[in-house]
């Protein structure tokens, strides 16, 4: 070995060795923040680039080093994760980890504890228009020594299915020489010099005046406002806090008081036996009752005041294949996702047929010798595929499509055949027919360019001798062209056919996969794809579902690669790599 | 021959129409990207008025008088964007804008100059030209018009003895409010005897009014010749008589002070001829007032009159149609606000009944317990039987619960008449509540006699418990339970309204629908007299030839709704000859209007602006000194700004519209100052330009076109290098695994990526917390995420590697190479062109993508194009031009790289790509 090459690999080992030990301090950061799947490929990876880089035998795979990090972690890692997802209920009602989740219950449940403080409550209410509005501060009163606070309209926390508040949170603060300072904010009361009540308080120029109090029947007047907009939308899940309260509703007297409340879950550990071991398990309690709550499908289930179970919180949980089975035996489910899944089939087939029978016209048009301009029809008919497919779609639903200003509807439905305007974008049946018309106006040169191709690589001798035996030109076509053409172009068609299987911005661009299916449980559209339906499931909507959506690409996937090897298969392409 | 060239015509004519179809989209969007109207709004698809301004301000974003007016304060204020620069800095920026203001704002006066000076030949033009050839045009139209009028009229068929159209004339009289005109007249005329009456005293009105005009000029000529003190006083009220005979105001005809003046003065003059003329005016003035007072008493009278007729040309059947109809209208209104509230108390009575429930858990276990109780009592009482004994006074207990009982039997009795009651389960739990307490009750003396019984003595404890646990949550109860019947009582009012409405709403329906068809024809009969009675009117007005413009005008108001209603052609363009005249002079008017109020508004504006220049560095030095002064030019500039920019900008678009409408279509007659309109146009719209507050999106447009170039160049390099590096051995050498490898490039990139967000994006949030410009909302980022997509590029560089020979290399490395250096210096030269193509197709696919950008870049400044382009299409969703301007920027250099390249593409995509 010659000094030079000692050198290099005792500078080699160097530089390994501290990338190394940034590796390793990295794998220790990701599994500390539990992201396990993560840590796992990157040891892979570090173990993979030390054997390579010290092992000569491996010397091919040295080139791919850098190939190998970028497709392990962006795109192996991310694929497995996929997997890991499809097989859990990760989604809405599911987003975090067991332990967030228990986090979450430590700190966010309430319930009444044995030396409460009670407080009546006044609502005052600032008018806007002479009406009441749903601008509204509290007037709180301790009911041991008449002490007042005040409290402030809350913020809305967060959101149920139906879209209703949750979790709302406000601030109280005590009512001191009349002011109350709340969230920067100071209200000054003012009162009737007769009876010495508070009539209203004022803040910002914003006048609050006396409305409704369950304790006063003289504001029963205001009973069904106060039910309806303030109690029903922002005070059934209020929680206020100030002043080492923590005060809710107070459910004992039908919500006509507030009450102290305090936390309702605690955590303990139970140890119990799994499989033959004994394991230590932190378990939540309800602090109330004193029932140790049990885990089913992911859900902390506690029991009410009836003894019935009902669940707490969920967390991502390990499911099997329910995600699978639920595609095909939900009702709620099956029903839209059937519909997806045809249309796509329907959507890529039509798409390759409308191009293809668009395209081969066009191109036998243009395949002759002494066409002029030729190369000028060409140039102009590639144009369509040339447009990034993404501005040509966002072209067509603003300016083409659009049901009031759309230049089809005003000029081509209204204008010329004077018919009533289309609804291409809001009507199931005109969206399928106006996504089929765009996709066709995108791919029909991409299919001329090909058969033009194919056209020309027909030996010309073939229609010699079929001249000589008197073929016609239809029969010329029928025996000749359209075999020849079928046994180049039938890979590209299976090809294009895959394409638009997975074309999302074709229809996500146009319509966002709308308009909705009605009755669908899920984000559903009548014009959705199963790509866009997975992209929709995951990223749009109140409700996501990362572990269905998940399911399903990993479906379109198997579908895809079926479609690929059968494409193999027809094309022998990848006889090549048998090299 | 000459068939196979015929043959040839045919196919180029497809071919050009096929063409001219499939590029319809991209022509559209280059005519909008560039035309100056609102496509969205305009009736044309293509405009010749074109303007290459959107360009301009998504490329150059020019500021505006309205951007500079907001930037300058907060560049002061030091807000926003402006937060973490130096003194020094923020001087510059100030002084920079305070430039760019002046020169904005020297520029608008230029350009308003010259709008001028092209209106004042458009002023010449319609005085000269226009006006002449426009009203002979119109004369020869109005003989076509008379034309088809007659022929209408036969059509019609209307007896002018009918008593239809005799309503059909009263009912047009009454729709005018001016009786002194020619066409009130006209009518009155055709009136019978009570409008021949009305038409005498108008004319006697007329008559007198002229008397009037005359005694009031005689009296003028003759004060203006005598000499006196107070003449001038005095010809100024005669002149001033106009004022009082307006013949709408009856009270200005009361007004006579003036006259007083007028004979003040006079009255002692020894003139008699003065004399004379004076009383004689007065007189003639007096009885043009009675006169007048006489015709509009008998004008309220015809009103009266009308009514009659037109009801008595009704039929009762017809009457109680068009009653029913109205009525109906009015029922229909207030079922709607009676269903509203309706669904809102039901809202609140839901409310209610849910917090109801939660004095379950109260109650249901006191009703447990007492019935538990029950039986064991009774049991005790069977055992030991009391024996009567009247002193025994029942214990105390049975006082509290009698009340308790009491209240609790009220709320039963007072909610169990509401039907709602059956739902509500909490309300069955007090019935057994009450029964028990009713069974205590009754047993109450005879529990208390044996109440040494330890059994008992428990008993009376446990009903305590129950009294007071009850006792907490019954008053609030109560009071929830008096609400809900309250509302029940009054969701229950609003029933019977509805129901009571409802049932009106059906009768109606059936008069209606009874009376239909026969009144249906009745009040076509009227219209149709109507309609007679409005070309009746029409033709009055074109009985002589036009020779005014008022009278055109007049016509063409009467009669465009007749003659769109029974030809087909639009008004709008039969009578385009006039409508182009009176465009022209609106177009004059509001030019000449707004260039004014532009004027006085840059003067305004111009004051607080050279205050503000005296003091405001001295303001962002004191700001520096963190003394900050808050100044009040800046809330002036901005009021004036609004104010000024609103109104002219009213008045220029308006006239800009005109202009626009007046080059579309153009009159008959020649006109010869299209040119100059056209570069009125031009100015119209620069000036609106300079000074719209422009929309903060055009300022980051370029920022997002720079991203994207970075991202997709960096993506390109990244991948070309890597792909290449990890391609050779695939191609060059044998080893195990590769097979499987390229086996498994081609699956990967089969894997829908969508979901590849989600692992991608936690990665991306755990890089930033570490290295923030590899995190989300980072280009860097945005850039490492890209690059995993490789595999493919490996695949395509694999195969043009599998082309070159192997000698090359081989004679290379016998040379003295080794392998790596063989590949560097001679395969990676030879495959340049390939390494060329992906680096362009990545760029492209980068440049294009949009869906992994818009979920990992929030910031307005990092987004890439198509972000941008995404975001703009929905900002400017009928600001067309804009938004195509955006895409074609963007369009364009992909569409020239596609065609350049398209061999290849080509290539690449029969190897089994496709596009994306």
């Amino acid at each position: 070995m010659s000094r030079k090459k000692i050198i290099s690999l005792i500078i080699a080992i160097v530089i390994l060795g501290v990338l190394n030990s940034m590796a390793i301090i990295s794998i220790s950061l990701i599994f500390s923040d539990g992201k396990t799947a993560l840590g796992i490929t990157m040891v892979i990876l570090v173990v993979l680039i030390d054997l390579v880089v010290l092992n000569p035998k491996y010397y091919a795979f040295r080139y791919m080093i850098p190939a190998m990090i970028l497709l392990l972690i962006l795109t192996f890692y991310p694929m497995y994760y996929t997997f890991e997802v499809a097989f859990s209920n990760y989604g809405t009602g599911h987003l975090f980890t067991r332990q967030q989740t228990v986090q979450k219950l430590l700190t966010e449940y309430f319930f009444v504890p044995e030396n409460s403080q009670e407080f009546d409550f006044y609502i005052y209410d600032n008018y806007t228009d002479y009406k009441p509005s749903d601008n509204f501060i509290i007037l709180l009163k301790r009911k041991s020594d008449e002490k007042l606070f005040l409290a402030n309209k809350p913020e809305a926390m967060a959101w149920d299915s139906e879209g209703d508040i949750s979790l709302a949170k406000g601030v109280m603060a005590p009512l001191e020489k009349d002011k109350a300072t709340l969230k920067d904010q100071t209200f000054i009361a003012d009162y009737d010099s007769e009876s010495g009540n508070i009539v209203s308080f004022e803040s910002n120029n914003k006048n609050y005046i006396y409305f409704y109090s369950p304790q006063d029947q003289s504001t029963k007047a205001n009973a069904p406002f106060f039910y309806s907009e303030i109690r029903g939308k922002w005070l059934k899940n209020v929680e206020y806090t100030g002043d080492n309260y923590k005060l809710r509703l107070n459910a004992n007297t039908l919500f006509t008081t507030f009450i102290t409340s305090d936390n309702l879950y605690g955590l303990i550990n139970e140890i119990a036996e799994e499989g033959g071991r004994v394991v230590q398990k932190n378990k939540i309690y309800n602090k109330k009752t004193d029932y140790i709550l049990p885990e089913e499908e992911g859900y902390f289930i506690d029991k009410d005041e009836n003894g019935q179970n009902f669940k707490v919180a969920g967390y991502i949980d390990y499911v099997g294949f329910k995600n699978f089975i639920q595609m095909f035996t939900d009702p709620k489910i099956t029903g839209p996702f059937f519909q997806i899944f045809i249309w796509t089939f329907i959507w890529a087939g039509l798409s390759v047929l409308f191009t293809f029978a668009i395209g081969l016209a066009l191109a036998l048009v243009l395949n002759d010798r002494n066409l002029k301009g030729k190369k000028i029809y060409r140039t102009l008919l590639i144009i369509p595929w040339a447009v990034p497919a993404f501005i040509s779609a966002l072209v067509w639903r603003y300016g083409l499509f659009n049901e009031t200003y759309g230049v089809i509807n005003r000029f081509i439905i209204q204008g010329i055949f004077g018919g009533e305007p289309i609804k291409w974008l809001g009507d199931a049946f005109w969206a399928k027919i106006a996504v089929l018309i765009m996709n066709t106006w995108l791919g029909f040169p991409y299919m001329m360019t090909v058969s033009l191709g194919a056209l020309q690589s027909i030996p010309s001798d073939l229609y010699e001798a079929a001249s000589i035996d008197g073929a016609k030109p239809r029969q010329r076509f029928q025996k000749i062209t359209f075999p020849l053409l079928l046994v180049t172009l039938a890979p590209l068609l299976v090809g294009s056919f895959a394409y638009n299987f997975n074309n999302f911005v074709g229809i996500y661009l146009l319509t966002q996969g709308g308009p909705a299916i009605a009755g669908s449980s899920t984000v559903a559209g009548s014009t959705d794809i199963l790509i866009s339906y997975t992209y929709k499931l995951a990223f749009e909507g109140r409700g996501q579902d990362f572990g269905f959506a998940s399911a399903i690409s990993i479906l379109i996937f198997l579908i895809v690669v079926g479609i690929s090897y059968f494409n193999f298969k027809l094309s022998g392409s990848f006889e090549e790599v048998n090299r | 021959m000459a068939v196979e060239r015929k043959a040839y015509w045919l196919r180029h004519l497809i071919l050009i129409i096929i063409v001219i179809i499939v590029l319809f989209p991209i022509a559209w969007l280059v005519n909008t990207s560039i035309r100056r109207d609102e496509a969205a709004f305009s009736p044309n698809l293509f405009s010749s008025r074109v303007t290459f301004q959107h360009y301009k301000n998504l490329l150059f974003p020019q500021s505006s008088v309205g951007r500079l007016v907001i930037d300058i304060q907060s560049a002061v204020y030091q807000t926003g964007d402006y937060s973490d620069k130096s003194e020094e800095e923020i001087t510059g920026i100030v002084q920079n804008y305070i430039d760019k203001y002046d020169e904005l704002t020297e520029k608008s006066v230029k350009i308003s100059e010259s709008i001028n000076s092209e209106l004042e030949n458009l002023r010449k033009a319609i005085d000269n030209n226009i006006y002449p050839n426009m009203i002979e045009s119109i004369n020869i139209i109005r003989e076509k018009d008379i034309e088809l009028l007659n022929e209408r009229i036969s059509q019609l068929d209307i007896d002018t003895n009918s008593p239809y159209f005799i309503a059909a004339v009263g009912k047009t009289l009454l729709s005018y409010d001016n009786w002194n005109t020619d066409t009130f007249k006209y009518l009155l005329s055709e009136f019978g005897s009570v409008g021949k009456e009305i038409f005498n005293k108008i004319e006697n009105f007329d008559n007198s009014l002229n008397k009037l005009k005359k005694n009031e000029t005689e009296l003028f000529e003759k004060v203006s010749k005598m000499e006196f003190d107070e003449k001038n006083d005095v010809l100024k009220s005669i002149s001033n008589t106009p004022l009082y005979y307006d013949p709408f105001d009856y009270t200005e005809w009361r007004k006579i002070e003036w006259l007083k003046i007028i004979n003040k003065f006079l009255k002692d003059i020894d003139d008699e001829e003065l004399q004379v003329i004076k009383s004689n005016f007065y007189d003639s003035f007096k009885e043009a007032r009675d006169n007048f007072e006489i015709v509009n008493q008998s004008i309220e009278e015809l009103n009266t009159e009308v009514q009659k007729l037109i009801e008595n040309s009704y039929t009762d059947k017809t009457k109680n149609y068009l009653d029913a109809v109205v009525s109906l209208e009015d029922i229909n209104s207030s079922l709607e606000n009676l269903y509203k509230s309706l669904n809102s108390d039901r809202e609140a009575r839901k409310e209610i009944i849910d917090g109801l429930s939660v004095a379950d858990p109260v109650i249901a276990p006191e009703t447990e317990k007492l019935e538990i109780l029950k039986n064991t009592t009774e049991k005790s009482l069977t055992k030991n039987y009391p024996v009567l004994d009247s002193v025994v006074e029942p214990d105390k207990i049975f006082n509290s619960i009698q009340n308790q009982n009491h209240s609790i039997n009220n709320m039963l009795q007072n909610i169990n008449a509401l039907e709602i009651t059956k739902t509500i389960s909490i309300l069955s739990e007090l019935e057994k509540i009450r029964d028990l307490y009713d069974w205590f009750l009754e047993n109450a003396r005879n529990i208390s006699s044996i109440s040494e019984n330890s059994d008992i003595k428990n008993t009376l404890k446990i009903l305590d418990a129950s009294y007071s646990n009850l006792s907490r949550i019954l008053p609030s109860f109560e009071n929830t339970i008096d609400d809900l019947v309250s509302i029940e009582s009054k969701i229950g009012n609003y029933l019977i309204d509805i129901e009571r409405l409802e049932k009106q709403k059906a009768d109606y329906e059936k008069t209606i629908e009874e009376n239909e068809y026969y009144a249906l024809n009745e009040i076509d009969n009227l219209s149709k007299a109507e309609e007679l009675v409005n070309i009746l009117v029409v033709k009055n007005i074109a009985k002589n030839e036009f020779s005014d413009s008022v009278t055109v005008n007049n016509y063409i108001k009467e009669i465009s709704p007749l003659i769109e209603s029974f030809t087909e052609e639009k008004p709008k363009k039969r009578y385009n000859d006039y409508l182009w005249y009176s465009n022209a002079e609106e177009a004059y008017t509001n030019g000449i209007e707004g260039s004014v109020i532009l004027k006085s508004t840059i003067d305004n504006m111009n004051t607080y602006m050279s205050s503000l220049k005296e003091s405001v560095y001295d303001y962002i030095k004191l700001k520096f000194l963190k003394s900050p002064v808050s100044i009040d030019e800046f809330t002036e500039l901005q009021n004036e700004f609004n104010t000024g920019y609103q109104l002219f900008n009213a008045k220029y678009q308006r006239a800009s519209r005109l202009i626009s409408d007046m080059l579309d279509f153009p009159p008959s007659y020649s006109t010869e100052i299209s040119g100059s309109l056209k570069s009125m146009d031009k100015n119209l719209f620069d000036v609106v330009q300079i000074w719209k507050t422009k929309q903060r999106t055009y300022f980051f447009f370029t920022r997002w076109l720079l991203n994207s170039v970075i991202v997709a160049l960096s993506v390109a390099i990244i991948s070309v290098l890597t792909a290449a590096l990890a391609a050779y051995p695939f191609s060059r050498l044998r080893f195990s695994g590769r097979r499987q490898g390229l086996l498994v490039l081609l699956l990967i990139q089969m894997f829908p990526s969508v979901m590849f967000m989600i692992a991608i994006y936690a990665l991306l949030q755990f890089l930033g917390m570490y290295i923030p410009s590899l995190g989300l909302n980072s280009l860097g980022g945005l850039i490492f995420a890209y690059s995993g997509g490789i595999a493919f590029n490996i695949y395509l560089i694999k195969g043009y590697y599998d082309t070159i020979p192997n000698s090359l290399e081989e004679s290379a490395m016998i040379d003295g190479c080794t392998r790596f250096q063989a590949f560097i210096k001679v395969v990676a030269p030879l495959a340049r062109p390939i390494l060329a193509v992906v680096a362009i197709l990545t760029f492209m696919n980068i440049f294009n993508e949009f869906v992994m950008a818009r979920v990992f870049l929030q910031d307005i400044t990092k987004w890439t194009y198509a972000v941008g382009l995404w975001q703009f299409s929905g900002e400017f969703q009928t600001e067309w031009g804009p938004f195509c301007s955006a895409a074609l920027i963007g369009a364009i250099p992909m569409v020239l790289f596609f065609l350049i390249l398209q061999d290849y593409i080509v290539g690449g995509l029969t190897q089994g790509s496709v596009k994306g």
